[in-house]
């Protein structure tokens, strides 16, 4: 039973909980600082990995299928893919990675978000 | 479109898995980092306490 539960909920959510004073303010912008220079890394080089893809894709739907100018398309698609296997071999777990920051992150800044709120209102 | 063709089957997963939506970047908190724990751009100490 105790599986399911952690199963549920990311490490994240049972470390941080609502913030109640100005240290843990503190401590908690740390922590985002700390892991922010990463997750903004991994992002933008995810970024515009996508980006490069989603062109290629935009421009080989563009053409119609059985022509030389669609398999020309199609082998440049699969010769940037492997060149960006090659170069970024971990970019599925680097993927995850940065998903998982950006919820984590995310996560954070809300807490401090919602710690700021009730200071101003009290 | 042949069923089959391995070539473009791959191509439709490349680009399945190369063009997942990715949300812009999470932009970093306020107040910037390394500023300097102490200092706290509100006035924090005494807030007017209205009568209840």
């Amino acid at each position: 039973t105790n599986a399911v539960a952690s199963e549920e909920k990311p490490d994240y959510v049972l470390s941080y909980g609502p913030i109640m004073t100005l240290e843990q303010r503190e401590r908690y912008q740390e922590d985002f600082c700390a892991e922010y220079d990463e997750y903004k890394d991994l992002h933008s080089r995810i970024a515009t990995i996508t980006h490069m893809f989603v062109q290629l894709g935009s421009k080989i739907k563009s053409l119609p299928p059985g022509t030389r100018e669609y398999k020309i398309m199609e082998d440049q698609i699969l010769e940037k893919y492997s060149k960006y296997r090659k170069k970024f071999p971990g970019y599925r777990e680097e993927k995850k990675r940065c998903e998982y920051l950006h919820e984590k992150l995310s996560y954070i800044k809300q807490l401090i978000a919602d710690y700021e709120v009730s200071q101003a209102s009290s | 479109p042949v069923e089959g063709s391995g070539d473009a089957n791959c191509v439709d997963e490349i680009l399945k898995e190369m063009t997942q939506s990715w949300p812009p970047p999470l932009t970093a908190i306020h107040t910037p980092c390394k500023t300097e724990p102490s200092k706290f751009p509100f006035p924090t100490k005494e807030s007017h306490s209205f009568p209840s």
